[in-house]
């Protein structure tokens, strides 16, 4: 597996999984599992690496859409998280604590558990620019605070 | 189409995330192609969105990086598996056994001197172990008591004969 490319998959551990543990465990919430499961994920990455290394993609994002795929093949509970949840959840986090409700309800609920635009309006019963509007926010507020 | 408005509607933040409609993703695509500020700011999320994640990171267990060596070496010195051999079907419902015969029986045997058990035996020994100690335990405590009760019958008989010696 490694012949191929033999460095490709230590430098995308040496330089991501950190950020990728990190992800995975908000998501799973325990230790031992996110390790399983970052195991696992690296372990088969060398069938992604053309596409990971395609020209213009950035790392990091391709990574953590294959990591969220990974995750729901996984069965890793995937449904939309309620207010109350995400409280308990992640209340750990400084940069959600700064969100609204709302920013926090949406970026959660997209960014870890890969819910669509369209869901989510549904579910707040809102229209969708809304949604959209209340990401980017999300968005604004955590590079303010990186 | 205003683009600053478009860049500002937060479509981007969804194409990132990988959550946006097939329909949005290939407007982007096109508008992309068109207006080098929204080329600029995709890139800068995208780099913002590393730098968030970065800032969540969390350290992986040590140790973690030697399990993925060990599972994907362990991927590639999986042999391959040889495909089933054609066997010629000769009409009375049975197959003919090819003519290389040689590998008829799957050999079951192993040939390793070690065995491999179920977890669930290490508190089984553990408990017979523990019981085995007990009970040595109380069979020496049961000696003893045993010996001492004997040293004490023998030391009355002597008294006892002592005293019906005497007149």
């Amino acid at each position: 597996m490694t012949k191929q490319y033999p460095h490709s998959v230590h430098e995308l551990y040496d330089k991501y999984s950190g950020m990728l543990f990190g992800y995975i465990y908000e998501i799973v919430k325990d230790t031992r599992l996110a390790e399983q499961h970052l195991i696992s994920f690296y372990s088969n990455l060398k069938e992604y690496l053309d596409e990971i290394n395609a020209d213009g993609a950035n790392t990091w994002c391709q990574l953590q859409r294959l990591a969220k795929r990974h995750l729901s093949a996984s069965f890793i509970n995937t449904t939309a998280q309620t207010e109350s949840e995400l409280v308990t959840n992640y209340t750990g986090n400084k940069c959600l604590g700064m969100m609204t409700s709302e920013q926090r309800h949406v970026f959660c609920n997209i960014y870890y558990h890969g819910k669509t635009v369209a869901e989510l309006a549904y579910s707040l019963n809102k229209p969708e620019d809304i949604v959209r509007k209340h990401l980017k926010d999300a968005f604004t507020i955590l590079k303010q605070r990186a | 189409m205003n683009i600053e408005e478009y860049i500002e509607s937060g479509i981007l933040e969804a194409y990132v995330l990988g959550v946006a409609t097939d329909a949005e993703a290939r407007e982007l695509l096109q508008l992309k192609a068109q207006y080098p500020q929204l080329r600029y700011a995709l890139k800068e999320l995208e780099l913002d969105m590393e730098h968030i994640a970065g800032e969540m990171a969390i350290a992986p267990p040590p140790g973690t990086w030697l399990k993925i060596e060990e599972s994907i070496n362990g991927l590639i010195a999986m042999p391959e598996v040889a495909p089933q051999k054609y066997k010629e079907y000769n009409g009375n419902g049975h197959y003919k056994a090819p003519a290389d015969n040689k590998e008829k029986y799957i050999e079951v045997e192993s040939s390793t001197d070690y065995m491999r058990i179920h977890k669930q035996w290490k508190w089984i020994f553990a408990g017979v172990f523990v019981l085995g100690k007990i009970f040595l335990a109380c069979a020496i405590y049961f000696y003893l008591e045993n010996r001492q009760a004997q040293q004490q019958v023998q030391e009355l008989k002597s008294e006892l004969n002592h005293y019906q010696a005497k007149p």
